[in-house]
């Protein structure tokens, strides 16, 4: 704050939020993308201001599954998002209590399918595709092309029926993956969207903008994560890529995992919450197949394996030596 | 403390503390963690900074010395690391410009046992988060709100927004830009009212 030359923080913000909306809504040229590294880099403030508004942005983007099912009553033009918000918000805890899922219809043609925490849905396509969606998803198709899809949050699995004249493409934050004969699953995460290919071959690429820049062609095997400012392929061996689909079958697969990152895998699934109350504890390995719903039945084996404490306290479930 | 639901699924983000951090593992515990923090902070800033135009600018600096320290070892616990570094930073600010704070050394523990009395049941937070954002939404101008509606809920792309409503690209990127630096501040600030939590 010494210095004039520095601008100032509600400034700073203000550019973030251009950036944000820049890169979602517009065209996106390789010369955007390098103004825009360079603008990130310049300041640690820049970075932070730009997650900052990064993270408003993809919690607007939880609205649409609300907003769907509002324009369904009939009779209601242009609804207000405002009063029945309130009562769909309370709709939803009820369905992830009840573990059920549920679809909204807006359009004749448009629908919006939505898993609550613990939820697994299959979503059979009329052209032979078939999509499974993980707890906590949302996955939409517009105007009844089954062929473009967007995975709003969460994770997905596509078989995809292949059709060389009308590919088959999945957009996630900002990314569009599109298959060329395949099975893979992608998961949008807040800043990031993961694609793991299990057969057949797909290219992941951002959705505008110059593609040469930053997209790669997946193999089976392949993992790609993509960032805002970066997209990484990464190989790993095909029994590791199966296994990060057992929930597809209700399970949790681990082999070599850290009790943190487990307990993080079963938290995505329940409501009730596993903490780790004793960090020393973090990097126990944990092997073995769980069912993913059954958290109660990992903490007691865990508990006999290691000898730890379980206390459950309200909705939380913590170990610690 | 608030939670983000659409952020933190990540296996990855669960490392020790105590731990150096990739950019990318920094970028999501500081989502995660500090971001849910932002209301908590602005309370402890205000209760004890007097100049209110110092704000955002302290809290920037406060972010960035977080974030950087943050990389080096990740704090135990996010919320006393954010809470200290924000003292430690308004103790150094009071000194540079021969000011005595207000409470600045003091006071820190019991906004620390304040904040716990906020923290909604989790099996609320979803609950919550619709609710902020609604009413994060409810407080923007009408053309800055369409523009949000038009774009996140909507899924339209900048020239479509610009040709439904009838405005030009410059027009629809500048609402957007103003929408959203707005909707950041109330998102991550403003507790519910509690009229709305029945």
């Amino acid at each position: 704050m010494t210095e004039t030359s520095r601008p100032t923080a509600t400034d700073t913000d203000l550019v973030a939020a251009d950036w944000v909306q820049r890169r979602n809504l517009w065209t996106w040229t390789e010369m955007d993308q390098a103004e825009f590294d360079a603008w990130l880099a310049a300041s640690d403030a820049n970075h932070i201001a730009y997650l900052r508004q990064n993270v408003v942005w993809n919690a607007a983007g939880r609205l649409s599954a609300v907003r769907q099912q509002q324009s369904m009553r009939p009779g209601t033009s242009a609804p207000k998002l405002g009063t029945l918000l309130r009562s769909v918000a309370a709709a939803a805890i009820v369905a992830a209590v009840g573990f059920a899922s549920f679809v909204y219809f807006s359009h004749p043609l448009d629908a919006t399918y939505v898993t609550p925490v613990g939820g697994h849905k299959i979503i059979a396509l009329a052209d032979g595709t078939r999509i499974e969606l993980n707890t906590d998803s949302a996955l939409r198709i517009r105007g009844g092309d089954v062929r473009h899809v967007t995975l709003l949050h969460g994770e997905a699995y596509f078989d995809v029926h292949h059709d060389g004249t009308d590919p088959f493409a999945v957009t996630a934050n900002g990314y569009r993956i599109t298959d060329l004969g395949t099975k893979f699953s992608v998961r949008a995460s807040a800043s990031a969207v993961r694609v793991s290919l299990l057969e057949g071959s797909a290219v992941v690429a951002p959705v505008t903008g110059q593609k040469a820049h930053r997209s790669a062609l997946l193999m089976p095997g392949d993992v790609a994560m993509a960032s805002a400012s970066k997209l990484t392929v990464e190989k790993e061996p095909a029994a590791s890529v199966a296994s990060s689909l057992g929930w597809r079958h209700g399970l949790l697969i681990f082999k070599d995992t850290e009790l943190a990152d487990a307990a993080a895998e079963f938290n995505r699934y329940n409501t009730r919450k596993i903490k780790l109350e004793d960090q020393a504890i973090a990097h126990l390995k944990i092997n073995g197949t769980f069912q993913a719903e059954n958290s109660e039945l990992f903490a007691s084996s865990i508990q006999e394996l290691f000898g730890l404490r379980v206390i459950k306290s309200g909705n939380d479930t913590m170990l610690s030596r | 403390m608030v939670e983000f639901l659409d952020t933190g699924r990540d296996t990855t983000d669960l490392r020790s503390p105590g731990a150096e951090m990739t950019v990318s593992e920094a970028d999501a515990w500081f989502v995660r963690e500090v971001l849910p923090l932002e209301s908590l902070l602005m309370q402890y800033l205000r209760r004890n900074w007097r100049d209110r135009s110092d704000l955002e600018d302290i809290r920037q600096d406060i972010y960035v010395r977080v974030y950087r320290a943050a990389r080096e070892e990740r704090p135990k616990s996010a919320k006393s690391f954010v809470l200290r570094t924000a003292r430690n930073y308004l103790i150094d600010l009071a000194r540079q410009s021969h000011i005595v704070p207000i409470d600045a050394a003091v006071d820190f523990e019991s906004v620390a046992i304040d904040s716990e009395a906020f923290a909604p049941d989790r099996t609320v937070a979803a609950r919550q988060e619709l609710l902020r954002l609604q009413d994060a939404l409810d407080k923007l101008p009408p053309r800055q709100r369409e523009v949000i509606e038009l774009a996140r809920i909507e899924g339209f792309s900048g020239q479509e927004i610009a040709t439904r409503m009838g405005i030009t690209r410059a027009a629809v990127s500048l609402h957007l830009k103003h929408a959203l630096h707005a909707l950041s501040d109330h998102y991550l600030r403003e507790q519910i009212d509690p009229r709305r939590r029945s």
